[in-house]
């Protein structure tokens, strides 16, 4: 094989302007790929860390049983006891994988200045909690700060955080105080005093003029119940998600707890929209490069025959048997296929550097902020590219090979 | 045993509409250790025997047996085995390969049979060095001269110790001095190694050394004379 690939490389320089035009296209297109590839990694990256870290909804999260189906109906039938909880955070925290969890409570009703009101869709969490599953973010969100004014606290209760659209469709801003008002479990009326002194980014449009977020014990004072609509869990490793959650399943049924896990990726359905739309440009710039690839290595392959059919004569005749010539081929394809492959990750190296130096920003989806444009380098996309343009130069290569590998070994040693 | 053997040979071409016979009814019986000719005017065959005789084509009637074994019988894999381990060509164009180096030519034969490459490595280097070219052996095929080339060409032909060396015209594209020196290095190989020569040659020189002169005309042998004291 050593004598296939050394016959290849030199023969790539021998076409130094022939070679150069392929190894380019396999380089471009390897660059393009990866590039591209790099920025959907920083995308989905962005709105996993966005949901599971700036939004504080962690990787998993446990309701009772049907609360997704009918809770919205008859929430107080459906709201995990301070008992369960407890027992929730047990079973938890007894998996070394688990790094939090964390009780949160679901809300809804008005808000109002005094003069006007208007609904609010709210969540009670734990602000040290929160703010503990915040700093556990990794790439650009752990440089984002998702709100204004100052964090939540676990002992100032009235203190809450309102999206800036719902404040200012009520002329509140920070330092503002507001009532809010929402039914009980048990239906009967309720308000409370808060005094705004965050302002937070909504994850989603719509919800923009509608978020609030109150401490928990806000949030339980306001339905007049100790307990809580669903745990949250971090975890170490967000690649664990699934085998966590397999495992909590089984650990919480023998607990005697009728609940149910649902992922992130379950809660978060946008990000698999988004996702899709991604992959499907990435397809459709793989079936691009894939082509131009394709089309390069048959038309310098088809070239090569061309010229070197004397030269396949006389190897035939030294005993190269069909199956060698396509092998030969094969080989220089494939050593064309990696010097491109080598070139288009100093190019792909070089996208990301002059990325990073020149700093661009931009608002992702699921995000309302800028944050630094990024591309990833990501290993399994290099290798796996590498991979798949070697394989399909090879396999190319096989066309114009299967014709000189046909070639009646006479007639080619006549060629001129 | 015969090393080759033809029995009522005929090769046909076609040559768009038309069929072309460039070998007819041709007998003929090699032993190993022979020094053979076969001479002619242009169009007589020679070349069309060669390729027979070195199993790069078949004959369109009549059998080619090489040790016994008719080629046709072969299938393509089994002939490739067989010219790899059995057959060396030397061609009147040298036909080395341009990018590699006269060593790397010299191997290639042992190369394609799977010999270990530092096996490989030292019989190239010894055969050149026997024909007189080891000091060139790192040179590619266009630093070498035509005499050069041939040697390498002859090396890389001698290489694999094969039964059986065919030489198409391998004295037409080298001046007198080079052919004379060539000419004599075969006759030395076909010696020293035992090794069978077949020419295809209208080159007087050539002609004056083989033991065994096939004069060929219209596809047909015409004469085959053995002369004694030659090379």
């Amino acid at each position: 094989m050593w004598t296939w690939i050394k016959l290849g490389g030199r023969n790539l320089l021998k076409n130094k302007r022939r070679s150069a035009f392929t190894v380019g296209a396999v380089a471009l297109g390897f660059a393009a790929v990866n590039v591209f590839g790099g920025f959907t990694a920083y995308v989905y990256r962005g709105i996993e860390d966005g949901f599971i870290y700036a939004h504080a909804n962690g990787h998993l999260t446990i309701f009772k049983k049907g609360f997704l189906e009918e809770g919205a109906l008859d929430p107080a039938s459906f709201l995990l006891s301070e008992e369960d909880l407890a027992r929730i955070h047990e079973v938890c925290m007894e998996d070394p994988r688990v790094v939090l969890a964390t009780p949160q409570l679901r809300i809804s009703g008005m808000i109002s200045n005094g003069k006007s009101s208007v609904i609010f869709l709210g969540v009670g969490r734990v602000p040290s909690d929160e703010i503990a599953i915040r700093r556990r973010a990794g790439g650009f969100v752990k440089l984002l700060r998702p709100f204004d004014g100052q964090e939540l606290r676990d002992d100032t209760k009235q203190d809450v955080s309102a999206a800036p659209g719902l404040a200012e469709k009520l002329g509140l801003g920070l330092g503002s105080d507001a009532i809010v008002f929402a039914p009980t479990i048990d239906g009967q009326m309720n308000a409370l005093d808060a005094h705004i002194v965050q302002l937070v980014d909504s994850p989603d449009e719509v919800l923009a003029d509608k978020i609030l977020i109150v401490p928990l014990e806000f949030a339980r004072s306001l339905y007049d119940t100790t307990g809580a609509d669903r745990m949250t869990v971090l975890i170490e490793h967000t690649r664990d998600t699934a085998a966590v959650r397999e495992a909590l399943d089984v650990r919480l049924a023998a607990a005697g707890l009728d609940v149910e896990i649902k992922t992130w990726q379950e809660l978060r359905v946008s990000y698999f929209k988004i996702r899709n739309m991604f992959d499907v440009i990435f397809i459709f710039i793989f079936v691009i490069v894939f082509i131009i690839v394709l089309l390069s290595v048959v038309n310098t392959v088809g070239m090569a025959v061309v010229e070197r059919t004397r030269e396949i004569g006389t190897m035939r005749s030294l005993g190269l048997k069909r199956r060698g010539v396509l092998i030969m081929f094969a080989a220089e394809s494939a050593v064309m296929a990696l010097v491109g492959c080598v070139l288009g990750l100093a190019l792909t190296l070089l996208a990301v550097f002059a990325l990073d130096l020149a700093g661009p920003t931009w608002i992702p989806p699921t995000i309302t902020r800028r944050v630094p444009l990024q591309v990833y380098l990501v290993p399994e996309y290099l290798l796996l590219s590498l991979l798949c343009l070697i394989l399909l130069a090879m396999c190319t290569a096989v066309v114009p090979a299967r014709r000189a590998a046909r070639i009646d070994i006479v007639d080619a040693l006549g060629h001129v | 045993m015969p090393l080759v053997k033809l029995q009522k040979v005929t090769r046909r071409y076609r040559l768009g509409q038309t069929s072309v016979t460039a070998v007819e009814d041709v007998d003929i019986e090699i032993d190993r250790g022979e020094f053979v000719a076969l001479w002619g005017p242009s169009g007589s065959g020679k070349s069309t025997l060669c390729n027979l005789v070195g199993c790069i084509d078949l004959p369109s009637s009549g059998s080619v047996e090489v040790n016994g074994r008719n080629v046709a019988d072969l299938s393509d894999d089994a002939l490739s085995e067989h010219r790899n381990l059995s057959v060396g060509f030397v061609f009147q164009q040298f036909n080395l390969v341009p990018v590699l180096t006269a060593l790397e030519n010299v191997m290639l034969p042992l190369n394609l049979r799977g010999v270990a490459a530092r096996e490989a490595r030292a019989h190239a280097i010894d055969l050149l060095a026997e024909l007189g070219i080891a000091d060139f052996m790192a040179h590619r095929p266009d630093k070498l001269s035509g005499g050069q080339r041939q040697r390498v060409a002859i090396a890389r032909a001698l290489v694999g110790k094969p039964a059986l060396v065919i030489a198409d015209e391998p004295t037409a594209n080298l001046d007198s001095g080079n052919a004379l020196r060539i000419v004599s290095l075969m006759g030395q190989l076909n010696k020293s190694h035992g090794t069978t020569f077949i020419f295809a040659t209208h080159d007087q020189r050539l002609l004056d050394r083989v033991s065994r002169r096939i004069l060929l005309a219209d596809g047909r042998v015409v004469e085959d004379t053995t002369q004694a004291g030659a090379r």
